[in-house]
Formats: C-alpha cells, sequence, structure tokens
C-alpha cells in the first residue's frame, strides 16, 4: 500500500467495503429484482448530481470571493450565437446518449435481428456447404 | 481542540441544517466537500420526505387501501400487521418505503467510505486518549449476544462491533458521522439532546438528587451520556457496551468533550454479576431497549433492578410504546423501521408493557413513573413534526426503588 493511503484503507478496498450489505434479507419494495436495482441506481445518480450542483456553487463562491467572478455573470450569462449553438449540440448529444437503450430497442424490432442461437444455426448451415 | 458553535443557525427546522453544523471533536472523521454534500443531500430528502411524502400514506390508506379491504373483507383492517400488509401493496406505500430504505443505505455508505479512508488514522487518535488513562477497560472474552450478532441494526454493515483494523473504531465514527445526518441536527449539534433532555428533567424536578454512581446500559459512541456527566461531576459513571469500537471512541471522545468520571466497560447488560446488589444510585439506558431480544429484555431490567440501591432511579428513554388506543394507522407506521430499518426487536419490544416487565423485575407497581423528555435549547426544534417517533421527544420508564 502507498504512503498516499496511510490513514486508512485504500480506495479500492473502500469501495468494495463501503458497499457491503448489511445483515438481514433485504425488504422488496417492488415486483422485480431489477426494479429494485434500478431504482438505487437513480437515487445514487440523483445524490450524485446533488454533489455535483453543490462543487460547481462551491466553485462559483470561491471564484467570487477572489474577485475572479462577478456572482450574477454566471447568472446573467448569454453565450453568442456560435457557443450557443455548440452548446445546444452538446445538449443534443446528451439526449441521444441517455436515450440509447430506448432507440436501439426500435431498431432491434424493425430490423428482425437474430438470436445468437439461431445466428449459430444458420452460420453452421453455411459451414456444412463450403 | 473542540470547535465550539456559539453561532445560532439561522434555518428554520424546515430546512435541515448542513452538515458542517455539527459540533467537530477530536475523533470527529475528516468529511470532504464532496462526502459533506452527499450528507446535504440525503438530510434534505429525508426532510422533503417527511414533510411532503409521509403524510401522503395516511391518504392513500384512507382513500384506497382501507376501502379496498374493507371491499375484499367486509370489515376494516383490526391490526397495524393487516394494514401492513395491506399497504406493501399499495404503489405510493412501497415508492416511499424503497424511498427511505435506499437513503438509510446512502447513509451507510457514505459515511463508511468517509472513514474506511481514515480508519487507521481515526483508531491510533483513539489509542493515543485511550491509553492516558485507565478508565476504559476491554473485555475480549466479553460474549457478543445474538441479538447483536445476527443483524446489523439500521442497516448498519459489520454492526456496532465489526473490527477491520488493530483498535478499529471506525463502526463509531460512522455511527457519529451520520448520526447528526439522520437527526437533521434536531438534537443538537453534539447529538447529545437525549442526555441534556435527562439532566434538565432530572434538575427540574428532583434538584436534590446527588446520586454517587450511575450506570448507562448500552452507552454506544456515548452521545446522551456526555452531557449527563458534565452535569453531574461528583458522580460515578459506569458506561457498559458489548462493542469494542464503541467503547474506545466513546471514550476518546468523552475526555475530548471534558467528561472525565465515566469509566467504560465492555461487558453485557444482562449480566452485572460483578457489581454487588444495590451499588448504583441510578441506573439507566437510552434508546437501548428496543435492540435487545426478548429474553434478554427481562433478564435485563432484573439485573438493572438489582443493582440499583433501595431510594435510586432507574430511567430507561424511548420512542412511546404502541397502545391499544393508538390508531392501527399509527402503529403501522411507527413500526416502519422494524421491517425497513434492520430493528427486528422493535415491532416486539414497543407492544410490550414495559411497566409490566418493570413491576416483574422487582419494582411495585406505585413506583412506576413515565415522564415525556423533550430536546432542550435546540433552536427551531418546536417546530419540528412529530414524524411517527421521529422527534427529538423521548418517552421515559422510570421507577424509584423502594420508598423515596
Amino acid at each position: 500500500m502507498s504512503d498516499d493511503f496511510k490513514d486508512g484503507f485504500d480506495p479500492t478496498d473502500v469501495a468494495h467495503l463501503a458497499n457491503q450489505k448489511s445483515k438481514g434479507k433485504r425488504p422488496e419494495y417492488f415486483d422485480d429484482a431489477a426494479s429494485e436495482s434500478h431504482f438505487s441506481i437513480t437515487m445514487a445518480l440523483v445524490a450524485e448530481l446533488a454533489v455535483a450542483r453543490e462543487r460547481i456553487d462551491t466553485l462559483e463562491r470561491v471564484l467570487a470571493d477572489n474577485g475572479l467572478l462577478d456572482p450574477s455573470d454566471v447568472e446573467n450569462f448569454e453565450p453568442d450565437q456560435k457557443a450557443a449553438q455548440q452548446r445546444q449540440l452538446a445538449q443534443l448529444e446528451y439526449s441521444a446518449r441517455i436515450f440509447r437503450g430506448l432507440q436501439q430497442s426500435l431498431q432491434q424490432s424493425s430490423e428482425h435481428d437474430k438470436s445468437m442461437d439461431e445466428m449459430a444455426e444458420i452460420l453452421g448451415k453455411k459451414d456444412d456447404q463450403d | 481542540m473542540t470547535q465550539a458553535k456559539t453561532q445560532t443557525s439561522t434555518l428554520s427546522m424546515d430546512v435541515p441544517p448542513p452538515i458542517t453544523e455539527a459540533q467537530k471533536h477530536p475523533l470527529y472523521p475528516r468529511v470532504g466537500h464532496d462526502d459533506r454534500a452527499r450528507l446535504n443531500f440525503i438530510m434534505a430528502c429525508y426532510r422533503m420526505t417527511a414533510n411532503v411524502l409521509t403524510p401522503g400514506n395516511q391518504k392513500v390508506y384512507e382513500n384506497r387501501v382501507k376501502p379496498n379491504f374493507i371491499r375484499d373483507n367486509q370489515r376494516e383492517p383490526a391490526t397495524r400487521q393487516e394494514v401492513r400488509q395491506a399497504m406493501n401493496n399499495d404503489p405510493f406505500h412501497c415508492m416511499w418505503s424503497a424511498l427511505r430504505r435506499n437513503l438509510m443505505e446512502m447513509r451507510q455508505q457514505t459515511g463508511r467510505s468517509v472513514v474506511l479512508k481514515q480508519n487507521k488514522r481515526l483508531a491510533q487518535k483513539a489509542n493515543k486518549i485511550n491509553s492516558q488513562s485507565c478508565d476504559l477497560e476491554l473485555n475480549q472474552d466479553c460474549p457478543l449476544p445474538s441479538y447483536v450478532a445476527e443483524v446489523d441494526h439500521h442497516c448498519m454493515p459489520g454492526s456496532y462491533y465489526t473490527e477491520l483494523v488493530e483498535g478499529d473504531v471506525a463502526p463509531a465514527a460512522n455511527y457519529d458521522l451520520g448520526f447528526y445526518a439522520t437527526t437533521a441536527g434536531s438534537i443538537g449539534p453534539l447529538c447529545d439532546g437525549a442526555g441534556a433532555a435527562v439532566v434538565s428533567w432530572v434538575k427540574q424536578n428532583y434538584p436534590d438528587f446527588k446520586p454517587k454512581r450511575m450506570l448507562d446500559i448500552g452507552v454506544a459512541a456515548g452521545h446522551s451520556l456526555v452531557p449527563i456527566a458534565l452535569a453531574f461531576p461528583g458522580t460515578e459513571f459506569i458506561a457498559i457496551d458489548v462493542s469494542a469500537p464503541m467503547l474506545r471512541y466513546a471514550h476518546a471522545r468523552a475526555k475530548s468533550l471534558g467528561a472525565d468520571n465515566i469509566q467504560f466497560i465492555q461487558m453485557s447488560g444482562e449480566d452485572l454479576s460483578r457489581f454487588d446488589n444495590g451499588y448504583f444510585d441510578w441506573v439507566q439506558s437510552s434508546v437501548f431497549l428496543h435492540e435487545l431480544s426478548a429474553k434478554a429484555l427481562p433478564r435485563l431490567l432484573a439485573e438493572s433492578y438489582r443493582v440499583l440501591k433501595e431510594g435510586g432511579l432507574t430511567l430507561h428513554l424511548e420512542q412511546p410504546q404502541y397502545h391499544d388506543g393508538m390508531p392501527i394507522f399509527e402503529q403501522f407506521m411507527r413500526d416502519w423501521d422494524a421491517y425497513n430499518n434492520n430493528e427486528p426487536f422493535w415491532s416486539a419490544m414497543h407492544a410490550t408493557d414495559l411497566d409490566e416487565a418493570m413491576i416483574e423485575s422487582g419494582f411495585a407497581d406505585d413506583a412506576l413513573f413515565h415522564a415525556a423528555l423533550k430536546a432542550v435549547d435546540i433552536p427551531g426544534v418546536e417546530q419540528a413534526n412529530e414524524d411517527y417517533g421521529r422527534a427529538p421527544a423521548w418517552h421515559a420508564y422510570g421507577a424509584w426503588k423502594g420508598a423515596v
């Protein structure tokens, strides 16, 4: 273990240990295990967004305290046309990432994708023909 | 050095205070920016849930759960168990429960990730203070009761006792950090509101009570005991617990806060045989009885009675018991922690007639009393919702032994 972590466990151990489950069967709140996981992931994401916002707020206040930013600068900021378009493009790319799963599910049903079992059978037949 | 918080929070109780309002002491873990933000978020989320979402449970119960039950059974639900069964099929209640459970799990995850990064430093720090005096006695042979070993109370992985490094205090440091988050400052910057309430109650009602020795059972990190020890400097305090990490931390924390009259001993409250009959003038536990099993509770009460002097005071702080007069919906809500916050004995203990149990332990029935204790001198607490047992108020089950 490097000296950086001499105060305690190193980050990989912490990540594993902090996530340990408490003893006792966890109650079920939803109809299936996937929903339980989805909800936990959503709550964690919601919390991390709150953390990111608090960090941005810290940055703005530190910059303002150091005279590097007028507190109203951020609120009143209006990008020029080029910057505004770049930002909208970024918003679009972001939305696309969020809807990836949904979009791909539409593609799959419209193109009659074959399962890997079917694929193996088809390719096996082709092999035999070769 | 202790950082005294002299400044009164300007926030009303409807906005939880930030975690930075918690009073630091030398054992308090270092918490970085983002972990502070995580705890702030959890506190805000709890407050929103309590004020906005929790009342929704009663609404859905009255509007659809109870009517559906009546339709299917041709009668109203008769017990809190029936209410629970019916509510557990309601989508709003399930979502609310899942939210509360996740917040608790997130609180534990955050606390543990904070303290495990510094568990060696905290252990050394505690050890330095622990070894400067001889009033901490750890006993490796102290049996770990099954009601502690089998379940991790309030979703606390590893419970109070698990040691991952030598001289570990991490479970206590995590408990200390999270206590402020889950109470959102409502019991004070040192989370010592229960102890302060006891002091205020005793001084007000029994100004002449001058105990020579006091026993605190299940002291944990000492949040409630320290203000009592500070208020009775002439009293000799003995604090017991089965967990070594809690005792190491509680000892160092108490010393840091100036309480020098407490001896900490690792032992179970079920066996107080090392103390003679009538050894203590005062025997107390603070929000501890609900973690005992049904068999352990009477054993502990009997031992508490035995070691109490004639004319001595016993005081057990808890949330109010359920009683027949309490609407079953309210009983069901107060029961939530038993099933969702890993408090398996909560439900059974709260349905127990504690008065009866205390009489069985030896007290005369006219020696028993109940007292409603409230947090004192904490800004804004008057405005706090009662929130089904989560208010800064405690119910004391007390008795004076023999004639006063």
